[in-house]
C-alpha cells in the first residue's frame, strides 16, 4: 500500500472530512487556515493524487472537482490489512498483539482458558 | 598469534554452541535474562573476530609505527608475546576482521535503524488518518471490525486498537492489552529487535544470528504479558490473546507464530514460576563470563609484556 507524503495526507484528510467533491480553491482554502500553501503548490498534488488513482475528477464550470476513490472507512481497512499481514515480521516497526492461531489451536487454548478461569473463581469477564 | 587463534577458536565455538539456547528451560521463565543472554553471545560472537583481528595487528602497529628507540624493547616483547604475524597474509585477515567487519556490522545497524525509522514515520501518518484519539483510554482507534491492536514505536509513538478489538474484549482484557502494548513501549523492545535484525542483515547465513533474533522477538511479546499480567490478571492476558486469535480471518497460521502464541497463553495459564535466584545468579555470572573472556585473552599478551622489566610503562 502506497503511504501519502504530508501534504497528500493533508489533501486526503480535508477531503474526507468535506464528503462531498472539492475544487482545488476550496482545499486550498481550508489547509490555509493552519498554513500558508501557494495554489500551485496544492493543484500539483492533488493532480498527482489523481495520478496514483487516489482522486476522481470531474470537470465543473472551468474548475476540476476532486473526489477520493476510497473513502476513509476503505483506507482504514487497507491499511489494517497491510499491518496485520506483515506484523510478524516487522516488530522494529510496530509491535502487535494479536497472535496468529489455527482454528483448532484456539479452541483448545479456549477450553484451557475457561479452566483456568473457573478454577481462579474470578467471575467471567463482563463483556463491554 | 596464538591469542588470536585463542580469540578465533572461542568465536567459532559461540557461533556453534550460542544456537543451543533456544532449547534451554529457563528462557521462558526468565525471559529479560534471556534476552541479555542473546545480546551477550551475539556481541561477544562479533566481538572475538573483531579482537582476534586487532591482536593479528599488533606485531605490525608496534614494529612499523615509529616507535623511538626508548620503545623500541617494549615493542618488540609485545610483538612477540603476541607473536609475529606473517605480514602479508596476516595484516589482510588482520585488517578484515579488525577494519572491515566493525565497519559492515556497524552500516548495517544503522541501515536497520534509519529503514525503521522511515517506516515508522510513514505508518504514524497512515494512522492518524483514519484514526480518531480516544482521550479516556489514551489510544488512537480505527474504525473497523478487524481484531487489530499494536504499538508504533517512536518519539510520538502511539497505541492503536480498532472498534472490532474494544468491542470483543472485556474490560480487564482490554487493560492487559493496553498494558501489554505499553510494557514494550516503555522498554523500548523494538530497538532490542533492531539490532538483533541488523546482525541477520549483516551476516544472514549464522544460524545464531538468527536463532537471536528470532528468539528476542519471542522473549519480548513473554516481558509484556509480564507487565500486563502484573496490572491486571494473568487469565485475562491470556484470554484476550484467545478471543482476538478467534476473531482472524482463518488463514494459514505460520507453524513458528503459532508456536510462539500457545506458548504465551500456556505461561500465563500456569502461575508464576520465578527462576531459582542462584541459578539466576550463575546464569549471569556465565553471561558475564562470556563478555568479559575475549578481552582477557586479547589484553593478556600486553599485560604480561608491561609486567615484565623489558616494558616501563
Amino acid at each position: 500500500m502506497r503511504p501519502f507524503g504530508e501534504l497528500e495526507a493533508a489533501i486526503m484528510a480535508e477531503l474526507w472530512r468535506r464528503g462531498e467533491p472539492a475544487t482545488v480553491r476550496d482545499v486550498l482554502g481550508a489547509l490555509n487556515s493552519s498554513r500558508n500553501l501557494a495554489y500551485t503548490t496544492v493543484m500539483t498534488v492533488m493532480d498527482n493524487l489523481h495520478k496514483k488513482n487516489q482522486l476522481t475528477r470531474e470537470m465543473s464550470g472551468r474548475a476540476w472537482l476532486y473526489r477520493p476513490v476510497r473513502s476513509r472507512a476503505e483506507h482504514a481497512a487497507a491499511l489494517l490489512q497491510h499491518v496485520l499481514a506483515e506484523s510478524g515480521d516487522q516488530q522494529e516497526v510496530l509491535m502487535h498483539f494479536v497472535a496468529e492461531l489455527q482454528p483448532d489451536a484456539v479452541a483448545q487454548l479456549r477450553t484451557a482458558v475457561e479452566a483456568a478461569r473457573s478454577e481462579s473463581q474470578a467471575p467471567p469477564g463482563d463483556r463491554a | 598469534m596464538s591469542a588470536s587463534l585463542a580469540l578465533a577458536a572461542i568465536g567459532v565455538a559461540i557461533l556453534v554452541l550460542g544456537p543451543r539456547l533456544v532449547d534451554a528451560g529457563w528462557t521462558a521463565q526468565a525471559p529479560r535474562l534471556a534476552i541479555l543472554a542473546w545480546q551477550a553471545l551475539t556481541f561477544t560472537a562479533v566481538a572475538t573476530f573483531v579482537l582476534a583481528g586487532v591482536t593479528l595487528l599488533i606485531p605490525i602497529t608496534t614494529l612499523a609505527g615509529g616507535l623511538g628507540r626508548v620503545f623500541h624493547a617494549c615493542a618488540e616483547s609485545v610483538a612477540n608475546a603476541y607473536g609475529s604475524a606473517e605480514f602479508p597474509s596476516g595484516a589482510l585477515v588482520g585488517i578484515l576482521l579488525a577494519g572491515l567487519m566493525p565497519l559492515w556490522v556497524l552500516s548495517c545497524v544503522t541501515w536497520e535503524l534509519v529503514s525503521g525509522w522511515l517506516r515508522r514515520r510513514e505508518l504514524h501518518r497512515s494512522i492518524d488518518m483514519v484514526a480518531e484519539p480516544d482521550r479516556g483510554l489514551g489510544v488512537l482507534v480505527v474504525d473497523a471490525s478487524a481484531p487489530a491492536a499494536f504499538c508504533v514505536p517512536g518519539r510520538t509513538s502511539r497505541i492503536v486498537v480498532t472498534t472490532g478489538t474494544l468491542d470483543a474484549l472485556s474490560h480487564d482484557e482490554l487493560r492487559g492489552v493496553l498494558a501489554h502494548e505499553a510494557a514494550h513501549l516503555r522498554a523500548r523492545h523494538n530497538l532490542a529487535v533492531t539490532m538483533s535484525q541488523a546482525l541477520v542483515r549483516a551476516f544472514p547465513r549464522v544460524r545464531l544470528f538468527r536463532a537471536a533474533s528470532a528468539q528476542t522477538r519471542q522473549l519480548i511479546e513473554l516481558l509484556a504479558d509480564d507487565a500486563a499480567a502484573a496490572s491486571v490478571d494473568r487469565v485475562s492476558v491470556a484470554s484476550a490473546i484467545v478471543s482476538l486469535a478467534e476473531m482472524r480471518a482463518p488463514a494459514a497460521a505460520m507453524a513458528m507464530a503459532q508456536e510462539g502464541a500457545v506458548l504465551r497463553v500456556s505461561r500465563l495459564l500456569q502461575p508464576l514460576t520465578p527462576i531459582d535466584p542462584w541459578r539466576h545468579r550463575l546464569l549471569a555470572g556465565g553471561l558475564w563470563g562470556v563478555l568479559l573472556t575475549p578481552v582477557l585473552i586479547a589484553g593478556l599478551p600486553t599485560l604480561s609484556a608491561a609486567l615484565s622489566d623489558l616494558c616501563n610503562i
